[in-house]
């Protein structure tokens, strides 16, 4: 018996198809080959074929593998390892490339397309004429980042000691076309309350000879305080003259730049405090909760929220602007164009809706 | 001319367009798309458009609201409802092809089943080229089976092969790379699920869901009697109350509930061993018969064909994707020699 085992031990190493498993089962069950050929409905040849271990004798794989499982299966075997050990000694794989589906419906591998060079040649061009899209906008912006000589003027206005600071930016810059750019800056309006009135820059280039400079309208405030950015220490100028100071200073300036270079341009300059024609501003204070709503000429909705003591309203917009106020009682004032409207007789009990600027 | 430009873009691909599931395989590759053919229609106002394909679309079956409508576009086999089986088709070759910039214009080989008609192939072509196909072709479900499972039909030898699908169970006898017998009967994993819910219904008085009868089938069903019995917990509407109750089946029931479409199957293969020339029913003898398609996942089937027809019976790889594979690899073979694997309508 110890002698059998050996060999057995023997013929695994010499791998060889574990047939005897086969038979050893069968025997075990008390079944001889024609019994559970009959059974199976096998050709007892196959079977013997199998427990001998003489695969080649076997049909083609699917055949083979289909008896093998069959057999496994009878004898209470594990059929698994029957078909792994037939791989194994045969070298056959299933479907040579071809993987089976692990399940149905899922973790199946994405196909690789073919015209793979084709999709990145696209994607280079495109590429390409996006960054000539993105090189083309940036030589048409105005430059102002790369400007050479930017003078900045901070003139702040302070009538009767309460400051009403209107900041003017003028940039100037060299550039390589010939002709000097500038902007006629104009306050024409300095409120006489304290608020500020902040100036947003409106990048505009109109060509000026440099004597046109000196035209440049600037009126200000008693108190102004000029600063010329860059190298160029802040200057405070007192009194009545300091519109012509100012004027003059900006003259200087611009004569100066003329003198070191003959190209200048001014692409960014800042406008005052003005309402331009046809744009309304409204302001309102309230001194308790109020529903606001306020359309500009176009129908747009400028606001439409609860404003309060703690958050009055301030838009710009194209006049005639439409207002809605939703508790009169709660509106401390209303300026349009910084000219005070009355509400007392306007509102219907306390609502309110009108249309700014009032046409009587 | 576009398409022969889009086809420079597109694999060639082996379409398996059966009843229950698609299968798609893309040549020099492998199965990439298993889903189920089943496609979710919208219906807003007059106009219908495709919310859900396959997988997504088969979750919504007997689930969706009054505007959706879960359908199958195929049935036994052929197409029931043409321009859904277009837009799936669409779907499913545009899914193989995601990652291309044009519109995939592939060449595409369809399976379809032997005994269809002249006029339900050329729905599958219309369709296929519709979906956006460059060239179709078309072969016999048998004969990819048999390639897919690795028979040897090139040779002089016959071999049989079943292939159960969902909508149809086909039986063909080949030899040297044609089919000498073939047929197709109107039974398969669609006729077991229906069975199984006339069982439950009869015996039970509960109503239960096509989705929940393929689920028993899957667990316990079984063509042939086990020394194990399974079980499996199922809830249904009962039909007296009209509230959903629970009751437990085991697989000797399904076993009675598939008697009808199991014996139908039977039928078909001794009517193709009786008709099979005496040769090749010798050849048969000797080596057996081979079950492909989802139905052969059945428990025991081939148990059950053995005993009745006395002969081997085995069950093929993978038989889920005997068909999709066995139309990969004639379409390998379609630019060299194999045109007579294919049909000619």
């Amino acid at each position: 018996m110890s002698s059998q085992t050996q060999l057995d031990k023997e013929e695994t190493v010499e791998e060889i198809f574990p047939g005897a498993e086969f038979a050893a089962a069968r025997e075990a069950k008390g079944q001889d080959v024609e019994e559970v050929a009959s059974t199976l409905n096998f050709s007892s040849s196959h079977l013997v074929a199998i427990e001998e271990g003489r695969l080649s004798d076997l049909p083609n794989r699917v055949f083979a593998l289909g008896y093998l499982r069959a057999y496994a299966r009878h004898l209470g075997l594990d059929e698994q390892q029957a078909v792994a050990d037939y791989e194994r000694f045969t070298g056959s794989t299933p479907k040579a490339g071809v993987k089976p589906l692990k399940s149905i419906g899922g973790g199946l591998e994405e196909p690789q397309r073919k015209g793979g060079g084709a999709k990145w040649v696209l994607s280079i061009v495109v590429l390409l004429g996006a960054a000539g899209a993105v090189n083309w906008w940036v030589n048409q912006r105005p430059v102002t980042a790369d400007v050479p000589a930017v003078t900045t003027f901070n003139i702040e206005s302070e009538p009767d000691s309460a400051a009403s600071p209107v900041e003017v930016v003028a940039t100037i810059s060299t550039e390589q076309e010939k002709e000097i750019v500038s902007q006629p800056v104009e306050v024409s309006e300095l409120a006489s309350d304290s608020e500020l009135n902040h100036v947003s820059a409106i990048p505009e280039t109109v060509a000026v000879e440099p004597s046109v400079s000196s035209e440049m309208d600037v009126a200000v405030a008693p108190i102004v305080s000029s600063s010329l950015g860059g190298d160029e220490p802040a200057q405070v100028v007192n009194g009545g003259d300091s519109s012509v100071e100012a004027v003059s200073n900006t003259e200087a300036v611009a004569e100066d730049v003329v003198a070191t270079a003959d190209v200048q341009e001014v692409p960014v300059v800042d406008k005052p405090a003005s309402v331009v024609e046809g744009e309304g501003h409204l302001k309102i204070s309230f001194d308790a909760d109020c529903w606001v709503e306020v359309r500009d000429s176009s129908g747009k909705l400028l606001v439409a929220s609860v404003r309060g003591a703690a958050r009055g309203v301030d838009v710009r917009g194209a006049a005639p602007m439409k207002v809605t106020l939703g508790a009169l009682s709660s509106v401390d004032s209303l300026t349009f164009n910084n000219q005070a409207v009355e509400l007392t007789q306007r509102g219907r009990g306390n609502i309110l809706r009108m249309t700014l600027p009032v046409v009587e | 001319m576009l398409k022969k430009i889009r086809g420079l873009f597109s694999s060639d691909l082996s379409i398996d367009l059966g009843t229950a599931n698609t299968l798609i395989f893309v040549r020099d590759k492998d199965i990439v798309l298993d889903e189920p053919s089943v496609v979710a229609i919208r219906e807003t106002g007059n106009q219908k458009s495709v919310a859900a394909v396959g997988a997504d679309a088969k979750r919504m079956l007997g689930r969706t609201p009054g505007n959706i409508t879960a359908i199958r576009p195929m049935k036994d086999g052929v197409i029931a409802d043409f321009h859904v089986t277009e837009k799936m088709l669409q779907y499913f070759i545009s899914k193989v092809h995601d990652n291309s910039f044009l519109t995939p214009s592939p060449r595409v080989l369809v399976c379809v089943p032997c005994k269809s008609t002249q006029v339900e192939r050329r729905a599958i072509k219309e369709s296929a080229m519709g979906a956006g196909a460059r060239e179709v072709y078309l072969i016999d479900e048998p004969m990819a089976a048999a390639i897919g499972a690795g028979l040897p039909v090139e040779e002089a030898h016959g071999s049989m092969v079943v292939d159960i699908g969902g909508g149809t169970t086909e039986i063909a006898v080949i030899s040297l790379n044609g089919i000498v017998y073939a047929d197709s009967v109107r039974v398969g994993g669609d006729r077991f699920d229906e069975s199984v819910v006339t069982y439950v219904r009869r015996n039970y008085g509960s109503l239960i869901g096509e989705s929940t009868a393929e689920r028993i089938k899957q667990e316990i069903g079984t063509a042939y009697p086990a020394s194990e019995v399974r079980e499996i917990d199922v809830r249904g509407r009962n039909l007296a109350e009209g509230i959903p109750r629970s009751f437990t089946l085991n697989s000797n029931e399904i076993l009675e509930s598939l008697q009808e479409p199991l014996s139908a199957i039977v039928q078909s293969v001794k009517s193709a061993l009786e008709q099979c020339p005496p040769e090749l029913a010798s050849d048969i003898a000797e080596r057996g018969i081979v079950l492909t398609g989802g139905g052969a996942l059945l428990r025991n089937l081939d148990r059950l064909i053995s005993e009745e027809t006395g002969l081997p019976v085995v069950v093929a790889e993978d038989p889920l994707t005997c068909v999709a594979r066995g139309g990969g690899k004639a379409l390998e073979m379609l630019d060299k020699h194999a045109f007579e694997l294919l049909t000619h309508d």
